[in-house]
């Protein structure tokens, strides 16, 4: 049975816990839908904890906001009035960059195919993999292949929604008999939003996730994920990447 | 030496005199600091800056036309007085605009061109087709980065400052003929026709360097009076006996302006003074001909105006933060230090910088 390598696991507890001022604080969701201009990539949705850590800081000095005085939900609410958080896409893709430097083979960039592209997009995209990489690439049949339910393992990734409105991506992080669990960062699930653990829970290994239990709901007892699932039904569901294939 | 301490001591009392008048009819024109305009607010503490006078860079403007005008006006200092002319009437129309006049935003190219084949009136058509690569030049330095505000926009600047820095270029090469720079325990070493390129572009970053780093109360105005110094003390050696007056007037009157400039600040400099100055400053260096001394004496306005382009570049194409924030100063700010600290920090290193340069000078002689 695949493993999170320690490092990975690491990485997943600094954004459930960012170290405010001494305060832990769980990392909020935020994306870049205004295309901001020249934007630091940890204001676009899509830095490592260190660097939110180190924007919130910045921002505080800035605003005059006293992190010392607030709490961890007062400073999640600051953080997102500024726009400091992580997108669905830059949390997968800073987790899988981890994970395949952690086994030392090379990193997320290396293993994706991006699609064909100009001279000028390749340079820009060795710059800054990261916010070039998102939920559609990771999951498209260039680089992953559907997985059935039943053999579904640890770093299996989750397609959500769609073309329509921008995909969304979910990462396995535990796999037994009965659940499998991920982590995604979503908009949804109102002040809960940001990096989230979901679980489904499994009920018949044969069929698909719709049939399934998913377990993550809000307040009104809805599973935004879920709904996101069924949103382009026939082109969702679970993926492996190829690059975990090839071993 | 003597003449020379008269001198500051004479610009520095009629300086302090003047002072409170330029503080009090500032206050009563308006032209003070308003937090939204100013890009250093944007750090929370500064908010407390705002409706102190700006425009301060008149007291040093001014002590230095008057004692320059009737005391040492002659061949040596009126290349000088133009460039701290011109430079402090970009830095002036700077502040007023900043204050008084109204956002103006850069239109994209594209947006521009189409503008230019749509118009309904065909005068308009014409001007803006002839204004074609005016837009182009001004959306280069947006993409730059640049941010266009109420003031004088970047590329308006350099062109300015490409001027001033001309009408020194012009005077050094083409009127003297120089096209040596003097570097220390080499000699002169003659770089020809690049000499007039090599004047312009240092007068430009100089002038951008200073004004970068007047970002904090005593400042830039400190950091100014250690270089300017170095410099006197060279004129004083090599017996450039109106170069040193015009430099001691200049630190006269740095001196009572950083009287009021001190933490809390009664009065700022504004571009009107950190422009000037710092043009100013690699203008004296070119007519001393000690211009490979000016990065080592003026080694922070370097540092400053360096990390504000390193960290350019760098957010440019990693998106990343190389400092905390730049210029330096504000890296510091952002770290925890006081104002105040930043401050003595920066001018105790501008002090060593200084001594440093003066100590190459000397032992290159």
């Amino acid at each position: 049975m695949k493993k999170l390598p320690k490092e990975v696991i690491k990485l997943i507890e600094d954004y459930f816990n960012l170290n405010i001022n001494g305060k832990k604080v769980k990392t909020p969701y935020h994306i870049n839908v205004k295309h901001a201009r020249a934007e630091l990539r940890s204001l676009v949705g899509k830095g490592t904890p260190q660097e939110i850590e180190e924007e919130v800081n910045i921002f505080a000095k800035l605003r005059n906001f006293n992190l010392k005085k607030t709490s961890e939900n007062e400073i999640r609410e600051f953080m997102q009035k500024e726009g400091i958080g992580v997108d669905c896409s830059g949390l997968v893709a800073h987790i899988l960059d981890t994970w395949v430097k952690s086994e030392k083979k090379g990193n997320l960039r290396t293993n994706v195919v991006f699609p064909k592209m100009s001279f000028l997009k390749r340079i820009i995209i060795a710059l800054r993999p990261i916010e070039n990489i998102n939920a559609d690439l990771l999951t498209n049949k260039f680089n992953s292949i559907p997985v059935e339910l039943e053999n579904v393992q640890i770093g299996d990734l989750i397609r959500l929604k769609g073309i329509e409105r921008g995909h969304h991506i979910a990462i396995i992080t535990n796999v037994n008999e009965k659940e499998i669990e991920y982590i995604h960062s979503t908009k949804h699930y109102g002040q809960d939003n940001g990096i989230k653990r979901g679980k489904i829970k499994i009920v018949n290994k044969k069929k698909d996730l719709e049939h399934q239990k998913w377990l993550e709901k809000d307040k009104d007892g809805v599973c935004w994920t879920l709904k996101q699932f069924l949103k382009e039904k026939n082109d969702n569901g679970i993926r492996r990447p190829k690059f975990f294939v090839k071993e | 030496m003597t003449e020379a301490i008269t001198i500051i001591l004479l610009s520095t009392f009629f300086a302090f005199a003047i002072a409170p008048l330029i503080i009090n009819i500032l206050y009563r024109l308006n032209v003070v600091r308003k937090i939204e305009n100013d890009f250093s607010s944007i750090v929370g503490e500064r908010t407390q800056k705002e409706g102190t006078p700006i425009m301060g860079g008149l007291i040093i403007i001014i002590t230095t036309l008057v004692v320059t005008l009737t005391l040492n006006w002659n061949t040596y200092t009126y290349i000088p007085i133009i460039v701290l002319l011109i430079s402090a009437t970009l830095g002036a129309l700077d502040d007023l605009l900043n204050i008084f006049g109204r956002k103006r935003l850069v239109r994209p190219l594209h947006k521009h061109i189409r503008l230019a084949m749509i118009h309904k009136n065909w005068k308009k058509r014409v001007w803006l087709a002839l204004l074609i690569p005016w837009s182009a030049y001004k959306n280069i330095w947006y993409k730059l980065g640049s941010y266009p505000g109420k003031g004088i926009h970047a590329g308006e600047k350099i062109i300015v400052q490409t001027l001033t820095g001309g009408i020194v270029a012009f005077w050094l090469f083409s009127y003297l003929g120089i096209s040596t720079i003097w570097i220390p325990f080499l000699g002169d070493f003659e770089i020809g026709f690049l000499m007039p390129f090599f004047i312009i572009f240092t007068i430009i970053s100089m002038s951008n360097a200073v004004n970068i780093s007047d970002g904090m109360d005593g400042l830039s105005s400190g950091l100014l009076i250690s270089s300017y110094s170095a410099f006197l003390l060279i004129a004083i050696i090599e017996q450039q006996t109106e170069i040193a007056l015009l430099l001691a007037t200049i630190i006269g009157s740095l001196i009572a302006y950083l009287y009021f400039n001190i933490k809390p600040a009664r009065i700022e400099m504004g571009d009107i003074g950190s422009l000037s100055m710092g043009a100013l400053l690699a203008t004296i260096a070119f007519l001393q001909d000690k211009i490979f001394l000016l990065p080592i004496i003026g080694l922070p306005f370097v540092i400053e105006i360096g990390s504000s382009l390193l960290q350019s570049i760098y957010k440019s194409i990693f998106r990343r933060r190389l400092f905390k924030m730049a210029p330096l100063h504000l890296h510091y700010l952002i770290k925890g230090w006081s104002e105040e600290k930043v401050v003595m920090r920066f001018w105790l290193f501008g002090l060593i910088t200084a001594i440093i340069g003066f100590w190459i000078y000397i032992i290159s002689i």
